[in-house]
């Protein structure tokens, strides 16, 4: 998972107990969020792609998966925006459908991700001593593997497809939430006003969660964002590997690997289609570094 | 550290040092073994067939010519196989390849426990082996066998150094001895294989000093390492980067029609492909011409046979040509509608030239005539057996089979005959009466004729049967630098370079 | 004794890294035993040759002998070469340390020096140039970055070979591809460590006593500045290597990450076993080192 630098943990100028703003709209946040143009470019790419992905049955030329042999590796023409591939098939409508899958996968993995990742670093947050030295102990070893190839293993064992990559790749950023979680939830204990509430009878677990999710909300959706680009980019590298999703899905890493044979006759197919793979990390990069800036009052505009 | 930077400054010289007489090769993949007995894939054999000789040896244009032996006689009854070896052959550790050495590798070959992927060429028919003078052999088989020739030019008829099995054992694969025109020098896993010139090479000096081979998985890589001039030549060059590299120069191309048929073996078990008529609309409703067409160049026929064209044996038969309008009338007598049917559509990925490419063209076609097609590509090759043919079994699946004895009885047994269904290869379970029974006749046939009638009657009915759906005979391009010559690919598509030479 | 400890903890780690690979590539479809048996062996010889490899035997049972073999050194016989895991490994784990190391220089230098520059150089283009310049790094496909590079300067410009190994210039594109992704987190990370550290008082008091600004950088402000840097070197380890996988994949790099991952796609499980404990180990010794290294920087560490 791509650290971009700086911890991403609620610290101690995480704004709780902080004079709530007049608005919303004027916080810190937002207005750091707005104010930088890298930021707004890496939303505007971020919904771009989503948009892609809603719209792809709507946008596409042709259909994706059917092709004419004889039409194959033409260079991007009125009839093609972005050519054909090696089998014929249209480009500009594969790259669409990929966006589609790329945007499943990365949202279904974080789902994953998150919601192990929560459970567990709530456990240990919560629990401490033993719970947490063992939950410590399994982060630590999936931190051990190099991520692809835990994700080739667990692919191995569960066979090829976009079900077994999205369990893939959702593995793979377990321990970041777990990391964030169990701190937001070992910081959040010590609150006075929590102890508070737990001797007036209030459940533990209530104000834990409420407190929890107020303290961490940022961080996480910066995860997210940053997870989200990691998963497009884990995913295309483990179809480019030949273990992802299988032909003729359109996934971006699978036209890539199909596209590489030819990459000196048609380099379009992989040019393009690489291309926006890029484009896409970036731009949750972008989002994800601008919404980190946004919530670390050390970088907030005030 | 500084042993580490030694070991590049001494790779850097010894790169150096065999400029001007090394011959690089480029290969896909990792080597297996060099065991001549134990091994059946390409890439190990481009280094192999340097390494050894065999007491035959099979010509580009798939005849069987003397190699160890200077001449052989047949016994009448066709049981009886007598060579008279060159004199004076040394294997590369001196000692010599008399009789008893034959003897000897042959008989490690034939133990009784002994298994391996070779075995099963020559433990069928060959009841023993015997030393008849010091250059005389004689093979004893149990009944008269036409192919046995083709069979000992093969791979696994290749003869070890008895000395050196016996020094070796079990890791002789890491260690060959042979006799051939290049000896085994150093092998670096997954990196590169050293062969040198044996001076002592019966048949004369061999032209180049070294060979060097290298692993470079990447296709793209290689071509562009044969166009920046680091590597002479590269197998298994792409239709595609072939188109580009036409002209070029300082490149040539060599393009080897093999003798592997490309098909995809329909499950007859399974209903309702047990139906002829199913399988006949199958073959109708692709347009096979059209995807050769556009992926191969406009050489590349049809498969007319389950024979490729170069197989002795081969009868041009029955071709299935592009007609969707058949094959609905066909599926229509047998009482269905494309839709009606799925179709699993399995094909191993990197395995043959454009394998997966052609499956999807295959499964493109396929939908498009309105069968409810399922495509699963298979990267490791050892899955798609074990998948494919032990423990599951698709509708269709794709194999290309090339008999390396370059005739019909290696075209066909294993792949059609009944005592073979439902075991690797004839996994599409055919299994025909009069089929199996011609294949056998024609065993003991003792005229060309003879033998090629029989062939033909079987190939007839297998057409008509259409338990595959038939594809090309596979064709595969080598391209090498353009101050070499002498480069051989024999139709078993094995790399044969003891005669070339680099300017 | 801080470091004593490290060690010992580090061993559960090992072993349920072994165990979990142990069990899952167990879990892997495909009978190897039928794989090295080859397609025409009967049924029996198939038996034979999983019983010789132990494959017959309950996984605990195995995992047992594993760690009996693992006392002495033995990590077993690769099924797919039949040489020594121990060997196969050994051999090929320097290619990927001299590429990993080579890629660590790039990212290092390049990283670091962007990132002082961009500190320094604060709220101007610099500064915004090299941060898209850093997220861009992150967020390339490897593998195509990898294909471009080969195309441009191998191909087209014909100025660095295509792919293998041997001399420095096999090194060089290998070793961008790898470097530019980590160049980039370092960039940043050196930039925002860098600006916390000039603010800091005891910096501003240096400057302010007419110390010459480059004493003042060198001296004190990239020192502290470095701490974290270090702290992620060492957590990037992992994404490191996986980066390598592709890296070495597209060129034709025989080191051992492209070995792990063949070894799973050929179901090879000694070897895939043997090169996973490997590289546990080899990330858990850089951890440590990473930890020496903390200490020096950092003297405020040493006396905790």
């Amino acid at each position: 998972m791509p650290d971009m630098g700086g911890e991403v943990l609620p610290g101690p100028g995480t704004p709780v107990g902080a004079p709530e703003p007049r608005s919303v709209w004027r916080s810190p946040f937002v207005r750091t969020l707005v104010g930088d143009p890298w930021t707004i470019l890496g939303a505007l790419i971020v919904v771009l792609f989503l948009l892609m992905a809603l719209l792809a049955p709507w946008l596409a030329t042709h259909e994706p998966t059917r092709g004419s042999i004889v039409a194959r590796l033409q260079p991007p023409s009125p009839e093609h925006w972005f050519g054909t591939d090696g089998l014929g098939r249209d480009l500009f409508s594969r790259v669409l459908y990929g966006a589609r899958l790329s945007a499943l996968i990365g949202f279904l993995a974080i789902v994953v991700s998150g919601t192990i990742g929560t459970v567990l670093g709530a456990l240990a947050g919560f629990y401490e001593g033993w719970t947490d030295t063992l939950v410590g102990r399994t982060v630590d070893t999936l931190l051990a593997f190099p991520g692809i190839l835990l994700a080739i293993l667990v692919l191995a064992v569960l066979g090829p497809g976009i079900v077994s990559v999205i369990i893939a790749v959702g593995i793979f950023g377990v321990p970041t939430y777990a990391r964030v979680v169990r701190a937001t939830v070992l910081s959040v204990k010590q609150f006075d006003y929590v102890e508070a509430a737990a001797a007036l009878g209030a459940h533990t677990l209530i104000i834990l969660t409420r407190h929890v999710m107020r303290n961490s909300w940022a961080p996480i959706i910066v995860l997210t964002s940053l997870n989200f680009g990691t998963a497009v980019l884990t995913a295309s590298a483990l179809s480019f590997l030949g273990v992802g999703v299988q032909p003729p899905s359109p996934e971006w890493g699978a036209i890539i690997a199909e596209g590489r044979q030819y990459i000196r006759v048609a380099p379009h197919v992989t040019t393009i289609t690489g291309l926006f793979i890029f484009v896409t990390v970036l731009g949750f990069n972008l989002l994800g570094d601008g919404l980190r800036d946004a919530s670390d009052p050390r970088t907030q505009r005030r | 550290m500084k042993t580490f930077i030694a070991l590049i400054a001494a790779l850097s010289l010894s790169v150096g040092l065999a400029q001007g007489g090394t011959l690089r090769i480029l290969l896909s993949s990792q080597l297996t073994t060099l065991e001549p007995q134990d091994t059946t894939d390409t890439d190990s054999a481009a280094v192999r067939f340097q390494i050894y000789n065999g007491l035959v040896r099979m010509t580009e244009d798939g005849n069987v010519v003397g190699d160890l032996a200077e001449s052989w006689e047949v016994s009448s009854d066709g049981t009886a196989y007598t060579f008279t070896l060159h004199d004076g052959v040394k294997f590369h550790d001196g000692t010599a390849l008399d009789a008893a050495a034959v003897v000897t590798s042959f008989e490690r070959l034939l133990e009784e426990d002994r298994n391996t992927s070779s075995t099963a060429y020559f433990q069928p028919i060959v009841t023993g082996v015997e030393v008849v003078s010091d250059l005389q052999v004689r093979f004893h088989l149990n009944e008269p066998f036409a192919p046995f020739l083709n069979t000992l030019a093969h791979a696994a008829g290749h003869i070890m150094s008895p000395a050196g099995i016996e020094q070796f054992g079990e890791t002789y694969g890491q260690n060959p001895v042979g006799s051939g025109p290049y000896r085994f020098v150093e092998w670096v896993r997954g990196e590169r294989l050293v062969l040198e010139r044996f001076d002592d090479y019966f048949a004369g000096t061999p032209p180049m000093e070294r060979i060097e081979y290298r692993i470079v998985p990447e296709a793209s890589t290689r071509v562009a390492l044969l166009e920046t001039g680091e590597a002479d030549v590269i197998l298994r060059v792409s239709p595609d980067e072939a188109n580009r590299l036409r002209g070029m120069s300082g490149v040539e191309l060599m393009n080897t029609p093999t003798a592997r048929a490309m098909f995809l073996a329909i499950n007859l078990t399974r209903a309702p492909f047990d139906d002829v008529r199913v399988r006949q609309a199958i073959n109708h409703a692709v347009n096979v011409r059209a995807i050769t067409d556009a992926l191969f160049g406009e050489d590349v026929p049809q498969l007319d046979s389950p024979l490729a064209p170069n197989v002795f044996g081969y009868v041009p038969t029955l071709r299935y040509d592009f007609d969707p309008d058949r094959a609905l009338e066909l599926l229509a007598d047998a009482g269905f509608e494309p839709g009606d049917i799925a179709i699993d559509l399995w094909s191993p990925n990197g395995r043959y030239v454009q394998d997966a490419t052609v499956a999807q063209a295959i499964a493109q076609d396929l939908d498009t005539f309105g069968f409810d097609v399922n495509l699963r590509l298979f990267g490791d090759f050892s899955e798609y057996i074990q998948v494919a043919f032990v423990e599951d079994r698709g509708d269709m699946m794709l194999l290309g089979w090339s008999p390396s004895t370059l005739e019909a009885e290696g075209g066909l047994y294993q792949v059609l005959h009944g005592d073979r269904a439902n075991q690797f290869a004839n996994n599409s379970g055919y299994d025909n009466p009069d089929v199996n029974r011609l294949i056998e006749e024609a065993r003991s046939e003792t005229t060309e004729e003879g033998r090629l009638a029989k062939y033909g009657e079987a190939q007839a009915i297998i057409m008509n049967d259409a338990p595959w759906l038939f594809l090309y005979p596979q064709p595969v391009i080598t391209a090498h630098a353009s101050n070499v010559s002498g480069v051989v690919i024999l139709p078993s598509e094995h790399l044969v370079v003891r005669d070339t030479v680099k300017d | 004794m801080y470091f004593a400890r490290r060690l010992l903890e580090a061993i559960p780690v090992i072993i349920a890294v072994t165990f979990i690979v142990f069990v899952s590539v167990r879990l892997i479809p495909g009978d190897p035993a039928r794989v090295i048996a080859g397609l025409e062996a009967t049924d029996a010889t198939v038996e034979a040759i999983r019983a010789d490899l132990g494959l017959d035997r309950p996984v605990l049972l195995q995992y047992v002998v594993f760690l009996r073999g693992l006392a002495v050194g033995d990590l077993g016989t690769s099924y797919y070469y039949g040489t020594p895991v121990i060997e196969e490994v050994l051999r090929r784990f320097p290619a990927t340390m001299e590429l990993a190391l080579a890629g660590l220089a790039i990212s290092i230098v390049v990283g670091i020096g962007i990132g002082v520059l961009s500190a320094v150089k604060r709220g101007t283009w610099w500064d915004r140039g090299t941060l898209v310049f850093a997220i861009a790094g992150v967020s390339m496909p490897s593998f195509w970055l990898a294909l471009m590079l080969i195309i441009v300067f191998a191909v087209d410009l014909g100025w660095l070979p295509a792919g293998g190994y041997g001399t420095w210039r096999h090194l060089v594109l290998p070793a961008v591809t790898l470097g530019l992704f980590g160049a980039g987190t370092i960039a940043r990370l050196t930039r925002s460590s860098m600006l916390e550290v000039l603010r800091q008082d005891y910096v501003r008091t240096a400057a302010a006593k007419g110390l010459p600004f480059r004493s003042v950088l060198f001296k004190h402000a990239l020192r502290n500045a470095l701490v974290p840097v270090v702290t992620m070197l060492g957590l990037q380890l992992g994404a490191f290597l996986s980066r390598a996988v592709v890296t070495e994949t597209v060129f034709g790099w025989p080191g051992i990450a492209r070995l792990t991952v063949t070894a799973v796609l050929d179901r090879d499980f000694p070897l895939i076993q043997g090169s996973v404990l490997w590289l546990a180990l080899v990330f858990i010794a850089a951890n440590l080192f990473v930890d020496v290294v903390y200490a020096v920087i950092d003297p405020r560490i040493r006396y905790a």
